[in-house]
């Protein structure tokens, strides 16, 4: 973890590979998390993530002010996602950064902008560790965004 | 007789006889045109209108309006079209539209209407070219998908004229030439295997899509009828109307050398460019594009791209798999839609069956038995292609059960009630997708389920819901305070009281509320659906972007402007509302023939007992002020519902205990003869 990223609130200690496939599990109905997306034309469309790459893939989508390529905002309950990174997912370093990161105060554009930042971190943390040990892919596969168009 | 803004003339095709029939226009002037014509035909010339949606006996009824073929902004290129639905639950008498080219199409070949009705004996396209009709061949057309059905058409009426050359439209040296491609309305593979999410698609991305009208062109084994010729259309005022034209370019328009359109919600005040349907323009890469409009329209809301794919996508097709993580597999999923002839706003369904899938319902083998459909490709592009190529073709028991509709499908495996009444499939009323939350903007919910299908008229969602949202997530100032927007939409519609877009808890059953869903939908029935103004252009209360100190429009004294302009007529603001209950009551009489009751206008279970939990920001007065309410927490009362229906029975002149028009009513809008047909049949209200 470098200053500047603990500054951010973006540092986390990689994860061992342990954790790592622990984390980019895939879990069931049940242990889901729930967030929206509201669409320009069409209202909100609830969805349901499975893992944190699911959360990653609709915080990828973001751009700019907040609205992504689909004119479309996340209602994402960022008090309900630490929690659930956190109790459900596991990764409890992970949820610390979210914590730190992300100022309650601020605009929600601005809270989305700062949770992607953290998201990407870890997910790529993951990936890394995943890939530099040799180990088997995840269950499911991490973009962290850098492969948008992959599909699982 | 051609009369302003009228070219004379409506036809009707019996596919079953081959017959030809020709009308006046003259005779239904006092419906003016599109909705209001097509119901007034649909009144006349269905026989039965309590046949099924693939009966030979459904009438399907291409309108125009006074406007089509004109240069009215926003509303010069828009058809009505209506019939009975093949996709409602119940198939109520239903509409759709679509723009492009096809209304002025239309009408320069000497129709203001188009009927068709029985159906062929054999797969068939009607060419109609300068008021000759004649009805073609489709064996060979048969099965291609509705961009090759375009191009093989055009290729035999045009006699193989490149894009842009002259062809000359008959055989003599008077018969005319035209360098426009015909206007062409046809089905993809959805509509010839009767899917009820099929659509009728013109030109890449224009498509009449919400009420299955698709499916009921291949139920007659109809491919596509094309218009073209070389009439014109005659306007009263021709210089008051290049005024009027003129006028709204440089109060709504844009620049073209430094482009910044409004796109009515706030949205457009962080996307200020032509060619917004995809709204961002930031994952369209090297791909070059140009923004695209429809006839006699200065927005320009489409985009075309260089390698074709995605052209003219909008609307929910744009969005259809809005989980995609770029823009190119979202593009390909348009052109998809488009070619296959499917509806974009049935987006929900594959949400839904992913949702099954991770809950082990669905799945290869599983409860509901999804074939050979990999949900570990759920992400992709490759997952769309074989969902949607399945339900085109209705291939397996899968594809076929999904064609019969979404919540057809989910009463067929077992499970519509529990589904629904969870939420996890929010379809609210009459087998249509939510579209915005029923339990709190209930302009929508109360006006789609009082009607036949969902409405789609984002006129005052802009200003309640999104534009106050947008501007909390992004930390901006808005434009206006919630009492400003209040007071605003107060005076642009002439309710003249802030509490009628008070969407709280309370606000929502209020009578003040209950004017505005009133206004709503008489204003919609006339000036939007009658007179073909484009719901992504119109009204435009306000104009962020303005190049005038003006942001303000004055909708109601463009609209009668307009129309004096085109016309000729004199008509208020307050006759066109008239214009507009008139027709939405003779819409509701065949609702009644059809079955309907108050009884019938239920929402889905959710809707009545499952809590909004994510942020819905919406325009509400509370404790004394106006404010952005979250609106969390919220449900429709059931009991509360049941008075809304009352009381709005009651101020439509409809019988409070049934929901059926009563004589009076009727009779006082010139109506005897529907309130006859009422009364044999044991429908007419008391």
């Amino acid at each position: 973890m470098t200053a500047l990223e603990d500054a951010m609130g973006v540092g986390i200690d990689p994860p061992t590979i342990l954790e790592a496939r622990h984390y980019t599990r895939q879990l069931g109905w049940e242990e889901r998390f729930d967030l929206a997306v509201e669409v320009s034309r069409v209202g909100n469309i609830n969805t349901s993530c499975y893992c944190p790459q699911d959360v990653a893939r609709y915080l990828m989508q973001q751009h700019g002010v907040g609205i992504d390529l689909h004119g479309s905002r996340l209602h994402v309950d960022v008090d309900r996602l630490n929690e659930w990174i956190e109790s459900v997912v596991g990764d409890v370093a992970f949820a610390a950064a979210i914590g730190r990161a992300v100022n309650p105060s601020d605009p929600f554009f601005s809270q989305l902008d700062s949770l992607r930042a953290v998201f990407v971190r870890r997910l790529n943390q993951y990936q890394d560790t995943l890939t530099e040990q040799g180990a088997a892919a995840a269950e499911v596969p991490i973009r962290g965004g850098v492969d948008p168009g992959a599909s699982r | 007789m051609a009369t302003y803004g009228h070219v004379g003339k409506i036809a009707l095709v019996d596919l079953g006889t081959g017959s030809v029939e020709e009308f006046e226009t003259e005779k239904y002037e006092q419906w003016v045109g599109g909705h209001g014509l097509a119901t007034a035909l649909f009144w006349d010339h269905c026989k039965d209108k309590t046949v099924d949606a693939f009966d030979p006996g459904n009438l399907v009824v291409i309108a125009s309006n006074p406007f089509s073929g004109t240069f009215v902004p926003a509303a010069g290129a828009r058809v009505e079209i209506t019939g009975i639905s093949s996709y409602s639950i119940p198939q109520w008498y239903s509409r759709s539209s679509m723009g492009g080219r096809l209304a002025g199409a239309m009408k320069q070949s000497g129709f203001d209407a188009f009927m068709v009705t029985g159906k062929a004996a054999e797969p068939v396209w009607i060419s109609v070219v300068n008021g000759e009709i004649s009805i073609q061949s489709a064996k060979e057309m048969w099965g291609l998908d509705t961009w090759e059905t375009q191009k093989a058409i055009w290729s035999v009426v045009t006699r193989g004229a490149q894009d842009g050359d002259w062809y000359d439209t008959g055989d003599t040296r008077d018969s005319g030439r035209t360098t426009q491609k015909p206007g062409v309305i046809c089905i993809g593979p959805a509509g010839e295997n009767l899917v009820r999410q099929s659509t009728l698609n013109h030109d890449a991305g224009h498509a009449a899509g919400q009420s299955g009208l698709g499916a009921v062109f291949g139920s007659k084994n109809l491919k596509a009828i094309s218009f073209s010729g070389t009439g014109s259309i005659t306007v009263a005022d021709p210089a008051a109307l290049y005024d009027i034209r003129m006028e709204m370019q440089e109060q709504m328009g844009y620049d073209p050398d430094d482009p910044a359109v409004e796109y009515q919600s706030s949205i457009g005040m962080l996307v200020k460019s032509p060619g917004w349907a995809y709204l961002t323009t930031d994952g369209l890469g090297s791909i070059a594009s140009r923004p695209e409009g429809c006839q006699g329209c200065f927005r320009n809301c489409r985009r075309n791209f260089d390698d074709s794919v995605g052209n003219e996508g909008y609307c929910a097709a744009s969005i259809y798999h809005a989980l995609y993580p770029d823009i190119g597999s979202s593009r390909k999923t348009v052109s998809l839609l488009n070619r296959l002839g499917l509806n974009g706003f049935d987006y929900l369904m594959p949400i839904y069956l992913y949702t099954l899938n991770m809950m082990g319902v669905a799945g290869p083998g599983l409860q509901v038995d999804t074939e050979d459909l990999d949900f570990a490709k759920y992400f992709s592009y490759q997952f769309m292609e074989h969902l949607l190529t399945k339900l085109a073709y209705r291939e397996g028991k899968f594809g076929d059960d999904l064609a019969e509709g979404l919540v057809r499908a989910t009463k067929k495996w077992g499970r519509f009630e529990e589904d629904s009444a969870t939420g996890i499939l929010p379809y609210p009323q009459w087998g249509y997708t939510e579209h915005y939350d029923p339990r709190i903007e209930v302009d929508w919910s109360y006006g789609s389920i009082i009607g036949e299908r969902d409405i789609n008229e984002h006129s005052l969602n802009y200003w309640v819901h999104h534009m106050p949202g947008m501007c909390k997530g992004a930390g901006i100032e808005p434009p206006f305070t919630p009492e400003e927007t209040a007071n605003l939409l107060a005076e642009a519609t002439h309710l003249d009281d802030p509490m009628c877009f008070d969407y709280s808890v309370e606000g929502i059953y209020s009578d003040a509320r209950l004017r505005a869903v009133q206004w709503h939908r008489h204003y919609s029935r006339f000036w939007m659906q009658s007179m073909g103004f484009c719901d992504f252009a119109w009204p435009m209360f306000v104009n962020i972007n303005s190049r005038t100190d003006n942001r303000t429009v004055d909708c109601a004294d463009y609209e009668v402007r307009l129309f004096k302009a085109v016309t000729g007529r004199d008509l208020t603001h307050q006759e066109s509302l008239e214009l507009g209950h008139k027709i939405f009551t003779l819409d509701r009489a065949i609702w009644s023939l059809q079955g309907r009751h108050r009884d019938l206008e239920v929402f889905s279970e959710y809707v009545y007992s499952v809590p909004t939990t994510n942020p819905y920001d919406c325009l509400a007065y509370e404790d004394g002020q106006w404010l952005i309410s979250q609106c969390l927490g919220r449900t429709l009362d059931r009991a509360r519902f049941e008075d809304v229906k009352t009381r709005f029975y009651t101020l439509e002149g409809w019988d409070p205990a049934t929901g059926w028009p009563t004589r009076a009513t009727l009779e006082e809008m010139g109506l005897t003869e529907v309130a006859d047909a009422l009364q044999a049949a044991g429908k007419l209200g008391a």
